[in-house]
């Protein structure tokens, strides 16, 4: 394998661990309560957080929390985007249904999160990527053939970094497992030069 | 409570505008824009929803609603007038 881990995130069970530090946890809360109170932790100043759907407020928090103390300044394309996902945007796309149902009329803010790619979307935005994005819909989550995906769009010159990995909600289940990563050695070749 | 003050609960309410208060939103105060409090146009589409649902009111012309989402005052404005 040609890629190496900067740095990593993982949001479950009420914890959100950065590189194997507990950075914020918070016990008893239903999920959008925990989402809530883990942006506000991070004292940013996005009210978009607030419009989103758990599956992007996930995606967010993860991306947010796995750059916090990063010092890598990322420009233009530099960053490939790649995302497991196991249950598409079906939480949000039961509450579209359930607006159906109920005969009231549908939410245009509901609507546009049923499609998780929108996660991606909303991670560019906010950090004014442009690099390429790729979303994978599988049953679960297994590190080595994601960093096969990452590894590829990075040897392949698409991008420097690639970050990413699984982030999977419905209702309050949910799983974020997320990675920065680069080519192995590159520090080393810079240095050598 | 007065017409203003109902369409800020709603604007909140229905637009997830968690960080705001009524009264952090001035009734003059620009909607939308970098001088207002940052709506975007998948709000303008709620507002249109709010408007049906929580006041009775249908934009009947699209074209209007740059200037009927204004602030709050032009909101409540084009309200009262729709229903007289």
């Amino acid at each position: 394998m040609a890629i190496q881990v900067i740095s990593s995130c993982t949001i479950e069970n009420d914890e959100i661990i950065v590189n194997g530090d507990l950075l914020f946890s918070i016990e008893d809360e239903v999920l959008s309560e925990f989402l809530k109170l883990a942006y506000r932790h991070l004292n940013l100043s996005y009210p978009k957080f607030f419009k989103m759907d758990k599956l992007c407020q996930l995606a967010f928090l993860g991306t947010e929390y796995l750059l916090k103390d990063n010092d890598i300044t990322f420009t233009d394309d530099d960053v490939a985007l790649c995302f497991f996902n196991g249950q598409s945007s079906l939480d949000t796309d039961a509450k579209h249904q359930h607006l159906i149902n109920e005969g009231t009329k549908v939410s245009p803010a509901v609507f546009v999160y049923t499609l998780p790619n929108i996660m991606m979307g909303e991670i560019a935005i906010k950090n004014k990527w442009y690099g390429e994005n790729l979303l994978i819909l599988r049953p679960d989550f297994n590190f080595e053939e994601w960093a096969l995906e990452a590894d590829l769009l990075i040897s392949s010159g698409k991008a420097k970094y690639c970050l990413g990995g699984w982030v999977d909600v419905f209702q309050d289940n949910y799983q974020v497992q997320l990675y920065l990563v680069e080519a192995a050695g590159i520090k080393m070749k810079l240095t050598s030069i | 409570m007065s017409l203003q003050e109902e369409i800020k609960k709603h604007l909140i309410d229905q637009l997830n505008l968690e960080d705001l208060t009524p009264e952090d939103i001035a009734d003059d105060q620009p909607l939308f824009g970098d001088a207002g409090i940052g709506l975007d146009s998948i709000d303008a589409l709620e507002i249109i929803v709010m408007l049906d649902n929580n006041f009775g009111v249908v934009l009947q012309n699209p074209e209007q609603g740059r200037e009927v989402f204004k602030s709050v005052n032009t909101l409540a404005d084009y309200i009262v007038k729709s229903r007289s």
